[in-house]
């Protein structure tokens, strides 16, 4: 059993979210509440119920971004990307979540943008099942600096797979 | 118009001035184009305060879209454009979700805020 398979992502992001989910205004408050309703439904199995409280948490921040409120949405931004993760990394399949285990051990890096290295890394193997090079695959897929640092992620666990 | 632009004017034509008298200075150019936008932005200000729509967040938002206008990333056509249309501006820039079965449209989104916060 690898060390993986003895680790719980939900019981990891339920301690993150307990220790990040402070401060912050209006918007944070209630964009976590709908994460926290989303995890405990994805704990609960229920991943299709989840859904609709990550797109209604999506639509207060959405809605609730102002030009005085920064501060407010960097926390509200932060609960839904790491709500989303969840949720991606609970509807994933094995290649994904095994990515996915190393874009979370380096969640300091990608803080905020989780959920979208964790999509890179889904186009990631859809080009690599479809023939591309690995690490062309991961030139294409790393297209923003916030995602610096997920090439060597992908390019690592494509040489895994040889 | 004339009174948002007072506290620059003296700024401004010094700025000029010395653009018009060294041309090649790159950094010249650069604050003349910087002091232009700031007319742009007074502009704006004056125009929201005419139509009584000015509050500080369109304020910022006209400041946002300046800053984009100095970077490249719009004309000022453009910006001031959008400007116009102010408040609802503000939901137009991030797209609407309606499930998670677009994941590289979420992401996107997210991407767009996340990128456009640090700016507001």
């Amino acid at each position: 059993m690898s060390a993986n398979q003895k680790r719980s992502l939900l019981r990891e992001a339920k301690q993150v979210m307990d220790a990040s989910f402070v401060g912050g205004g209006e918007v944070a408050s209630k964009v976590r509440e709908h994460v926290r309703r989303a995890y405990a439904k994805i704990a609960n199995g229920q991943l299709g119920d989840a859904s609709p409280e990550l797109v209604e948490a999506y639509e207060l921040l959405r809605s609730g971004v102002r030009y005085d409120n920064v501060v407010d949405i960097f926390k509200a931004l932060h609960a839904l990307d790491l709500g989303l993760f969840i949720h991606a990394f609970a509807t994933a399949d094995d290649e994904l979540r095994a990515i996915g285990w190393a874009i979370w051990d380096e969640r300091n890096k990608f803080w905020g943008a989780l959920y979208d290295a964790m999509n890179a890394a889904r186009e990631f193997l859809s080009l690599v099942r479809t023939g591309v090079r690995p690490d062309v695959a991961a030139r294409e897929v790393v297209t923003t600096e916030d995602l610096e640092g997920l090439d060597e992620i992908l390019q690592a666990y494509a040489g895994t797979q040889k | 118009v004339d009174k948002l632009l007072e506290p620059i004017k003296d700024e401004l034509r010094e700025a000029y001035n010395s653009w018009w008298a060294g041309k090649d200075n790159e950094g010249d150019l650069d604050r003349a184009v910087e002091l232009l936008c700031k007319i742009m932005l007074a502009k704006t200000v004056a125009y929201l305060a005419s139509e009584g729509g000015e509050n500080a967040s369109l304020v910022l938002f006209a400041t946002k879209m300046w800053r984009d206008v100095l970077d490249g990333r719009i004309t000022a056509d453009q910006a001031l454009r959008k400007v116009r249309f102010g408040e609802s501006m503000e939901l137009e820039w991030l797209p609407r979700i309606y499930d998670l079965s677009e994941p590289g449209e979420v992401a996107r989104s997210l991407r767009l805020l996340r990128i456009n916060l640090p700016r507001i």
